[in-house]
């Protein structure tokens, strides 16, 4: 049998590949297509549109973007809600905390979905898709009829329905393009039992699944703009699994790589490198600097940061056995912001090969 | 796109509507008072949110509901059944062009999944509470509006704003004199539709920087110099005199149009319709509705014809809405798309029996809209026949028979049953007089369907109206009225058929008084 390949295309890519830019370049070079692009967070969210304002002045008029719940409120509940449920209009999301604690049945339409007018986030998207399946398809042809191409940015963030309605919408004669990097899963839309197999790396699988029911093709890039191949090296080391990521930047500036500070030099490094201090939460002191928490730093880029590790951090660094590391995608994105340098405060021995070890350059005195 | 439908419940004259539009070419006809311009700013409303040229939040009064569906509301109330608030409704559907697919769903009235806008001004369930509490306080009161609200939505339930529809309307209303400060704000905002975004920034810019510059003319820099000399004796801050800068001081509040050196408002009304309507056509684009309110009015005939021309060749590429008095109007445009509207309902001429609709079409314009205009009419079979009614209607109450809302319209006796049709479809009470012509049951098959309307003597032995006028008077009394001295009947009958309308015309103007017969009396009671 001979079939042509599904148009429809997921790309993985290794953190500082560019993704961003990439779906921002994909759009505008498609002047004639009608492209909604879709992501979880509004952080995200405003770096498309800085990213269009970058390369092209504004978002263009064939392009619409989209927070992912609001395409879902607006795109795909409302217009047929009243296939399911006609009163009351559909006027927000309720986002849950975990699972929603409600054992009404599917079939008790309003209280399984419902608190007063908003839905449940974490069915919102099997609201959606029971429209769809009630209307015939209704749902989706709208979309269609609106979009010839569906950008979904940080497709790993996608949880619970959200992925049957992507896998349906891949099956449509919308052009789909899915972009992510599972090794970042910090984020999820929300935390339904639905699917949950696929949660963090595990989405690899589900995109296999598709690629072998021909539903999209599954590429890798590998490259990354971003960070010193030092950099690339350590974060590939906590996936381990995952393909090996080539760094594109060859800029020496006399201090790149991997080092180690020692507690009592934190202030002197600071002055000289003038480091983005990271943490993985708040309750790292992080000796009184202004820092970023880990999951916040996503997406974006530092030239330089310096981490105050916590407990598995630093019996990583220790030891250098990943498997001190049991969620790694926070700790992957802390060492994948950086440009150039990546320092860990630490007392003691570090066994990570190729580290070095910051000595505070002897203050000149004044003449 | 044009629209293709319009449901409306509860607003103003309409309890409810549901009225479908041609894709070009509309002519809404029909009395006063029976809502033609209400159908024009529902369809002006739902597209652009706007009411007498200002978002509706503001214009929400008790009197855009339908009154008496409110009174019963609040008469129920008082008698202690409790029902649904009224509410506002008014849709637009689009149908399923892609290019408005964002419009689409299925949450109309109807429940089609078309693309469509739905503008709803119904109570703001927050305030339930309040509203309750008022209505059992004030139980005489009228509705108490404050607690409604304006919700503008696509049919696919989002909320929509004047710039996310894909589609426009401009509404042109000849016969409303808007005294508004500055500028005619409506003509302004017909001018700023006409202009590209780039002219339009070009004009409020220069507009800006000539605020600007009269700061710096030397007179007015001395008088700033010698106000800030003041400072103290007014104000501890320093005093001068500017032209006002802020957002709200915009060109459409401070440029006014002109003609010929004249300011717009002062032209004559009749030009001021015509440029506002060339205007509105320029701004015009393929999605978009034209909304003409009476274009006939303050235009010379000459203007109107030239006014209809370029109006019927903008409707090739747009969807146009007229509605009209003018029976010239109506046959320029073709008898073909009107919507006939009556306090009844509204009906098209296609939706009649298709031979009906045929005559109409070949009818001058006049005629069918007289009937349409028509509170009740009496249908004659001819001058004379008309005459002797109104003679009788007269003799009977005093007055001419329009002044009581009846028109006595004489056409051919053929065509009865065709207005019979149109009539029915309008409600309007329609009463016809009829010769029998020796024939009664002839008579009774031909108008099976309307035989208690149709009115004539039974006695086959006088078949015309003469002979019922010589049957019900006596030969003096008609020697009298028509100032003859006929020896018999006979030759009275000659006579009278030989001078049909010089008979009628005699006894219409006579002095004297006569009996008309049972089946006139009959039909004008």
């Amino acid at each position: 049998m001979c079939s042509v390949p599904s148009p429809n295309r997921a790309l993985l890519s290794a953190a500082g590949s560019g993704k961003t830019t990439l779906l921002v370049r994909e759009a505008l070079a498609r002047p004639k297509r009608r492209i909604a692009i879709l992501t979880y967070t509004l952080e995200n969210l405003e770096e498309i549109r800085r990213a269009f304002e970058y390369y092209a002045g504004t978002v263009p008029a064939h392009v619409k973007i989209y927070s992912w719940y609001s395409f879902l409120l607006r795109e795909c509940i409302r217009p047929y809600q009243a296939a399911l449920c006609a009163q009351p209009r559909i006027e927000s999301i309720h986002f849950v905390q975990g699972r929603t604690q409600n054992r009404a049945p599917r079939s008790q339409v309003a209280r399984h979905y419902l608190a007063g007018s908003s839905v449940y986030s974490d069915r919102a998207a099997d609201f959606a898709l029971r429209c769809n399946d009630l209307t015939q398809g209704k749902v989706i042809e709208r979309l269609a009829a609106m979009y010839d191409e569906l950008y979904i940015d940080e497709v790993q963030d996608l949880a619970g329905y959200d992925l049957d309605l992507v896998e349906r919408l891949l099956g449509s004669r919308i052009e789909m393009l899915l972009v992510g990097d599972t090794r970042q899963a910090t984020y999820a839309t929300n935390h339904s039992p639905r699917n949950q197999q696929y949660r963090g790396v595990a989405m690899m699988r589900l995109l296999q699944d598709w690629e072998a029911r021909d539903l999209c093709q599954v590429q890798h890039r590998v490259v990354s703009h971003r960070c010193s191949q030092s950099l690339c090296d350590m974060a590939d080391a906590i996936y381990p699994k995952m393909p090996r990521t080539e760094s594109g930047n060859c800029d020496v500036t006399g201090h790149d790589g991997i080092f180690i500070v020692t507690p009592n030099q934190v202030r002197q490094y600071v002055r000289e490198y003038a480091p983005t201090v990271l943490r993985y939460d708040r309750r790292e002191r992080c000796d009184g600097l202004p820092a970023v928490n880990f999951g916040q730093s996503k997406g974006r880029t530092y030239s330089r940061v310096l981490i105050f590790p916590n407990g598995p951090l630093a019996q990583f660094l220790r030891t250098a056995d990943a498997s001190c590391i049991s969620s790694p995608a926070k700790y992957y994105v802390a060492i994948t912001r950086a440009r150039h340098s990546v320092a860990f405060v630490l007392t003691g021995a570090c066994t990570w090969p190729g580290h070095q070890i910051y000595s505070a350059t002897p203050r000149r005195e004044p003449n | 796109m044009p629209i293709e439908r319009v449901v409306i419940e509860n607003f103003k004259a309409f309890r409810h509507l549901d009225l479908s539009l041609n894709a070009h070419m509309n002519l809404i006809v029909g009395n006063n008072e029976v809502g033609k311009s209400t159908l024009l700013e529902a369809i002006h409303a739902v597209v652009t949110g706007q009411l007498h040229g200002r978002s509706i939040a503001y214009e929400i009064t008790p009197y855009l509901f339908h009154q008496p569906t409110v009174a019963a509301y609040l008469t129920g109330l008082r008698e202690g059944q409790s029902g649904p608030p009224p509410r506002i409704l008014i849709e637009a559907y689009l149908g399923r062009d892609p290019a408005v697919a964002s419009l689409r769903g299925t949450n109309n009235s109807l429940g089609e999944d078309v693309a469509g806008l739905r503008l709803l001004i119904e109570l703001n369930d927050d305030y339930r509470e309040e509203f309750e509490a008022y209505l059992r306080q004030y139980q005489g009161g009228s509705l108490p509006v404050e607690y409604y609200t304006v919700r503008w939505y696509s049919f696919a339930n989002n909320g929509v704003t004047a710039r996310s529809i894909p589609f426009d309307s401009t509404i042109i209303d000849t016969a409303a004199s808007r005294t508004l400060s500055g500028a005619d704000r409506y003509i302004a905002s017909i001018i700023d539709q006409v202009l590209a975004p780039a002219q339009r920034v070009a004009l409020s810019s220069s507009f800006r920087r000539m605020r600007h510059s009269f700061a710096q003319e030397p007179d007015v820099a001395t008088i700033n110099t010698f106000l800030a000399q003041s400072t103290g004796d007014i104000s501890n801050k320093c005093l001068s005199v500017g032209v006002d800068t802020s957002a709200r001081s915009t060109w459409e509040t401070s440029l006014s149009p002109y003609l010929d050196e004249l300011p717009f408002t002062h032209a004559g009304k009749g030009e001021q319709s015509a440029v506002k309507m060339k205007l509105a056509m320029r701004a015009a684009g393929t999605a978009h509705v034209l909304l003409v309110e009476e274009p006939e009015n303050h235009l010379s005939f000459s203007s109107m014809a030239q006014l209809i021309e370029r109006i019927a060749a903008l409707s090739g590429t747009q969807q146009v809405v007229i509605a009209t008095h003018s029976s010239f109007v109506l046959n320029k445009l073709g008898v073909d798309n009107v919507i006939l509207f009556s306090a009844q309902g509204h009906m098209k001429l296609e939706q009649l029996p298709s031979d009906t609709h045929d005559y109409f079409m070949k009818l001058p314009g006049h005629d069918t809209l007289r009937l349409i205009l028509a509170r009740q009419t009496i249908l004659v079979e001819g001058p004379s026949d008309e005459l002797i009614v109104q003679r009788a209607f007269l003799d009977r109450y005093g007055v001419h028979p329009l002044a009581r809302g009846v028109d006595v319209i004489s056409i051919k006796s053929l065509a009865f049953k065709r207005f019979l049709q149109i009539a029915q479809q309008l409600s309007i009470p329609t009463r016809v007089v009829t010769d029998n012509d020796g024939d009664v049951a002839t008579l009774q098959v031909r108008y099976a369907d309307f035989l208690n309307q149709i009115f004539y003597d039974s006695d086959e032995d006088a078949p015309s109206l003469e002979q019922q006028l010589i049957k019900a008077n006596s030969l003096a009394q008609l020697n009298q009225v028509l100032g003859k001295t006929f020896a018999d009947e006979a030759a009275l009958l000659k006579f009278m058929r030989g001078n049909k309308t010089d008979t009628a015309l005699a006894i219409f103007s006579s002095p004297h008084s006569m009996v008309f017969p049972d089946y006139v009396q009959r039909a004008i009671a």
